[in-house]
């Protein structure tokens, strides 16, 4: 199989079916990387082509030097930082109602597993929390938490991608997953678990 | 807190497997001896689990399609901006792609490459920052004068002529004044009706007689539209027949045999899943109709909610300029394009 280089050489040289496999390769990447953003598909979809877009029509600036998953997704990010100065004024909640390509709601994302129900429900309600703290993130907490969630970065292909140091991403990785520790503690205060608050005593 | 927060990073590089052997081998030692920080890192373990625990979502149907025509819009646009480009003008905003230069600061926007800039510009610009004036006679100040009183002139007679400013024949900006009209005709919401769990949507007086429609995507993503319209058989051939070109008919045959028939039966349009999802990213049985310049829209209830509660994005400059067939495409679905039904 072809690397992501060498499709984007042969791409550059004329050949538009390496452009069609980088995206068959990076498409599923790339919509998760902006459905946990966003959380809207639709959205998630418009923002994934425009990466494509811009791919496709600035070919003739990739250095083959550069690993290209960290060039995607500095684009990525780039389109992600256009749509909140674009959206500045009108930034929405996330919604668990908000509508998948299924039809199914948000909330309904979370996988069902044959355990007890209770069980279930808890884990559920932990995974609908978590959806909602991600998104309250502060918006370089998330990057950095969804980079390595979604994408399975490790934090020098982040720091790489961001443009920052990996000291940089590590205490960002940090503070995102403590925030988002401490969200789950919070509403699942009274639940038998691990999960406890800040200042909450063992 | 009971440890210091360089402990607490490592215990999120520890489960990331992003520490030095040393130093996971020193965590793990500080863990067997800190029942607080034991705590501590099943907590992170556990918010792990449960983000794996959020599914990954798919692309849709259209995805690819979608792409590809915007891709070429992209490519049809670039080109005629470059030719309608004069100089001295900002000009058609390019995407900004992956930067070159590093920035440290992840506020920061990573500077976009430049433009190339042409060989001919770079001499000119060198040219003119090094050109000594020429020495003047009086006759060019005359000419210069008379020239001046010339261009006085036409510009007067353009307000006396022509007082609401001329037309404007930039792309668009006709783009962006024909967006901010839909979206406030939208808004005001004189014609739209909310479905409820129904699959059966009253078509409008004009459509109603017709026993089928052909539904096309509309979609605008700087403009936060996205919806279906609705054609009749009697549409498709006025547009097929007005086409000038072969190549325009041939994109329309393509564009309504790309797309969703749906049956009109007793005067209502049978909403069917695949309309909807294949398009609208919705549930069937919540959807929005809605009359707009003699065209009817079909829109995903939640979608439309959001649109009408946005603020229309008008500074963003669309994708490309309308098709040339009249067909609606992505960057194209102003009520003009469409004929009467």
């Amino acid at each position: 199989m072809k690397t992501d280089p060498e499709l984007m050489r042969e791409f550059r040289d004329g050949d538009e079916t390496a452009f069609d496999k980088l995206v068959k390769r990076h498409q599923v990447g790339l919509l998760n990387f902006f459905y946990r953003l966003v959380w809207d598909h639709s959205l998630a979809e418009d923002l994934t082509q425009e990466v494509f877009m811009r791919l496709y029509t600035h070919k003739n600036e990739y250095e083959p030097q550069a690993k290209f998953t960290t060039y995607l997704y500095r684009i990525g990010r780039n389109c992600w930082i256009d749509y909140l100065r674009r959206t500045k004024s009108e930034r929405k909640n996330v919604s668990l109602d908000a509508e998948t390509p299924g039809g199914s709601a948000l909330a309904e994302t979370v996988p069902l597993r044959t355990e007890d129900p209770q069980e279930t429900a808890r884990k559920e309600e932990l995974a609908d929390t978590l959806v909602e703290a991600i998104d309250e993130l502060p918006e370089d907490h998330k990057l950095v938490f969804i980079l390595s969630e979604v994408q399975g970065m490790k934090y020098h292909e982040i720091g790489e991608t961001l443009g920052i140091p990996v000291g940089t991403v590590k205490s960002r990785m940090f503070h995102a997953v403590k925030r988002l520790k401490d969200s789950l503690a919070r509403s699942m205060k009274g639940a038998t678990g691990p999960w406890k608050a800040e200042g909450e005593t063992t | 807190m009971a440890c210091e927060e360089k402990i607490q990073e490592d215990l999120v590089a520890l489960i990331q497997h992003e520490l030095s052997s040393d130093r996971e081998a020193a965590v793990h030692k500080h863990l067997e001896g800190c029942a607080s920080c034991r705590d501590e890192y099943e907590q992170f373990r556990s918010v792990f689990k449960a983000a794996k625990r959020i599914n990954l979502v798919e692309p849709s149907a259209v995805f690819r399609k979608n792409l590809e025509r915007r891709i070429s819009e992209a490519i049809e646009h670039s080109k005629r901006s470059q030719l309608q480009k004069r100089p001295g003008s900002t000009g058609v905003r390019l995407p900004n792609v992956a930067p070159t230069v590093e920035n440290t600061s992840s506020t920061k926007r990573i500077a976009p490459v430049a433009p190339p800039e042409s060989a001919a510009t770079r001499v000119t610009a060198r040219l003119n920052s090094t050109r000594r004036p020429e020495p003047r006679g009086p006759w060019l100040r005359y000419v210069a004068f008379a020239a001046a009183c010339v261009v006085l002139a036409l510009t007067a007679s353009h307000f006396v002529f022509f007082p609401k400013g001329g037309d404007n024949s930039d792309p668009a900006e006709q783009m962006r004044i024909a967006a901010e009209k839909r979206w406030n005709e939208r808004r005001a919401g004189q014609n739209w009706e909310k479905i409820l769990a129904e699959n059966a949507v009253p078509m409008p007086d004009d459509m109603a007689l017709t026993e089928a429609v052909y539904v096309l995507p509309h979609s605008v993503p700087s403009f936060h539209e996205k919806c279906v319209v609705a054609y009749t058989q009697a549409d498709r051939e006025r547009l097929e027949a007005n086409a000038k070109k072969p190549a325009q008919r041939e994109e329309i045959r393509k564009l309504f045999d790309g797309a969703v028939k749906v049956n009109v039966e007793g005067g209502k349009l049978a909403v069917t899943p695949d309309m909807v999802t294949r398009y609208l990213g919705g549930s069937n049985n919540r959807v929005v109709i809605l009359k707009l310049n003699g065209r009817m829209e079909i829109w995903s209830a939640s979608a439309f909610e959001r649109y009408r509660n946005a603020t229309p994005v008008l500074e963003t400059v669309p994708a490309a300029a309308p098709s040339e067939s009249g067909v609606p495409t992505e960057s194209d679905a102003h009520g003009a394009t469409r004929p009467a039904a």
